[in-house]
């Protein structure tokens, strides 16, 4: 079987920088199987999960990609991916929302309660200036919550973090999102 | 993947705009629990009760918990009373009243409805015997709620009934006169009651039911209000068209919340999902307000000229709304217009810009009718009956469901203040016009069903 290989690409944004990443990939042979993109205020962040002909030279490739994206000012990173045994999917999805004044350390506060009860991020997002909240920072996470964890148990330890420091926030899962605005 | 702007609107709707699920009521059909003892009667409907609903509070909780919008209330109705202890007197209807409401309190419930008769052609024993127990039933417990069908838009309208009911409203005021007359709080009568409306004080389970079905009630009328604030304040010009959108699209939403929460409460029960009944049903609170609304689209007051289009308008696009959200919309499902209950209404009413005439004549749109309307102690029954069969009129021509919840407050006059408390909220009493009724009320007999066609 072919390696699963990740790749990320981290730099400055400006057009064409997928066209080029990818165009090198393709001219060695590499397969995409997944890819995500983001930009962050002025930031490109990409990863993607490909694969490479079995016995093809790693090391062409990883030259190919300093040698036209590092002029860019663009930073790579190759690894061979290591997939963890699929697990059942018996995980719950929830949205965690809070909302209020910017302050440091309010991720990592929020993000600790969500870890201690077993809880994995699956997405985060913070925005700043939002056409409902102009002056507040609203954070989003989207979360998996093991069947056995109580929901209230999660609502509890949320409200404490959120209350020292003076959050407002709301735990719900996903359905509702889905249900209310979709059809 | 979800976007920002579903997210913060759902938020934004829940923290500050008071949506919530307003009512989950189980319905329990008592039929199987008919014996010709009353106590063991009594017996059966207890224990049936309380076994299948004992989970209600519960589950009702964790679900909101889970989907982070409040369950509000958790109710009982049951199958019409009339019916079910058809051969009993009005003292042992009195004491079935007692074991609802015992049973209602031992699942932590806070009303039950069901303690009903279906008369709109005509009365039978159990019916009369349900209607002369009402003032005490009503005074002597705490969460029982009544509702009478008087009419229906097939049958016409019992003017018999009518007028009895109107004595029954008075009794059942001074017996509670202590209280302002609360008994009346508990009891509605209606033309084409619904068979699943899981709203009080009107909820029963009809015949033609499930043995256990969930119907829920969704409110939100903070929520349409603030959806039209925003609508007017991106576009100031907007039309009544593009109003009436905003609060059909809001309608939407909620009904959806409603519908998740419900079936997942009554698969968890393991009983059927009824209906959702969308209606906009205020609460004594800033900002859950029917009557705010009037003033975001552009009335000094609700009550003034230009109010009943209004409120045809919001009417019919919070139906539309429900009607794209669920197949299975039920109950009343419009904009309800209870004077105690709405601040604003109550403002309205106290500043004499809404009259009784005036809040008759825009029942004639809304989604049931006269609700908790105060009215002086000294109004005569007959007056009562009169301005309840007007009200059965309405109903019945016009093929929609009526209600009228009057509450003759014993010792007070028009412009005196009643206070019920909680939900029910509280009131300027209101005029009701001189003059005498009684003539017409004395005629008794059934006004016919109306012809269904040349409908103008």
């Amino acid at each position: 079987m072919p390696e699963k290989l990740v790749l990320s690409v981290l730099g400055q944004d400006r057009p064409g920088i997928v066209a080029l990443v990818t165009r090198i990939l393709a001219q060695n042979n590499c397969n995409i199987e997944d890819l995500t993109q983001t930009i962050l205020q002025s930031e490109f962040a990409a990863i993607i999960i490909f694969t490479s002909p079995e016995g093809a030279a790693l090391k062409n490739l990883e030259n190919d990609l300093q040698a036209q994206l590092s002029p860019l000012d663009l930073s790579i990173k190759i690894k061979p991916m290591h997939s963890r045994q699929a697990e059942q999917k018996t995980n719950q999805p929830f949205v965690i929302t809070t909302l209020g004044r910017d302050q440091v350390g309010q991720i990592a506060r929020l993000s600790e309660a969500i870890r201690d009860l077993n809880c994995n991020i699956t997405k985060i997002n913070a925005i700043n200036r939002s056409e409902l909240y102009p002056d507040k920072i609203v954070m989003i996470f989207e979360i998996d919550v093991p069947r056995e964890t109580d929901i209230s148990e999660l609502k509890k330890a949320v409200a404490r973090a959120a209350a020292e420091m003076q959050l407002g926030f709301s735990v719900q899962h996903r359905d509702i999102f889905e249900n209310i605005h979709r059809i | 993947m979800l976007s920002e702007r579903e997210i913060l609107s759902t938020y934004e709707m829940v923290k500050n705009e008071h949506l919530d699920v307003r009512t989950v009521t189980l319905g329990i059909s008592l039929f199987d629990c008919v014996s010709d003892d009353p106590g063991r009667f009594r017996e059966n409907i207890y224990r049936k009760i309380t076994r299948l609903a004992r989970p209600l509070v519960r589950i009702c909780e964790e679900t909101g918990n889970k989907y982070g919008i409040p369950v509000v209330n958790k109710r009982i109705a049951v199958s019409p009373m009339g019916i079910l202890a058809a051969p009993f007197s009005p003292q042992e209807m009195v004491k079935a009243a007692k074991t609802l409401d015992q049973a209602a309190k031992d699942v932590g419930i806070d009303f039950i409805g069901g303690f009903s008769a279906l008369v709109e052609k005509g009365s039978a024993a159990g019916d009369r015997a349900l209607i002369s127990s009402l003032p005490e039933a009503l005074s002597a417990t705490e969460r029982v709620c009544a509702s009478i069908n008087l009419a229906s838009s097939k049958a016409g309208i019992n003017m018999d009934a009518v007028r009895l009911m109107g004595e029954t409203i008075k009794d059942a005021a001074e017996i509670s006169s202590d209280r302002d007359g609360l008994a009346c709080a508990k009891l509605c009568v209606f033309a084409n009651i619904p068979q699943d409306v899981p709203f009080m004080a009107g909820a029963y389970l009809g015949v033609g039911e499930a043995d256990a079905v969930i119907n829920m009630g969704v409110s939100g009328p903070g929520v349409v209000k603030k959806a039209v604030d925003r609508t007017l304040e991106a576009n100031p010009e907007a039309d009544l068209g593009v109003i009436s959108e905003t609060i059909k699209r809001t309608a939407f939403k909620v009904t959806r919340a409603g519908e998740l929460i419900g079936r997942e409460v009554a698969e968890r029960l393991g009983v059927k999902f009824g209906i959702v009944d969308l209606s906009l049903a205020p609460t004594p609170n800033v900002g859950d307000s029917v009557g705010e609304i009037f003033q975001s689209i552009g009335l000094e007051s609700i009550g003034l000229p230009g109010s009943t289009a209004i409120l045809a308008m919001l009417n019919d696009a919070v139906k539309k709304g429900g009607a794209f959200a669920s197949s299975y919309v039920g109950g009343l499902s419009g904009a309800f217009i209870p004077v105690s209950e709405d601040l604003n209404i109550a403002d309205a009413a106290e500043k004499g810009y809404l009259s009784l005439d005036k809040l008759e004549a825009m029942t004639a749109v809304c989604s049931v009718g006269l609700d908790m309307v105060p009215l002086p102690g000294d109004t005569p029954a007959e007056t009562i009956s009169a301005i309840i069969a007007d009200e059965m009129a309405i109903g019945v021509i016009n093929k929609k469901t009526t209600a009228c919840r009057l509450i003759p407050v014993p010792g007070k006059k028009a412009g005196d203040r009643v206070h019920f408390g909680g939900l029910l909220g509280e009131s300027t009493i209101m005029e009701v016009k001189k003059g005498n009724s009684s003539g017409f009320i004395r005629r008794g007999g059934l006004v016919p069903a109306p012809v269904q066609s040349m409908t103008n």
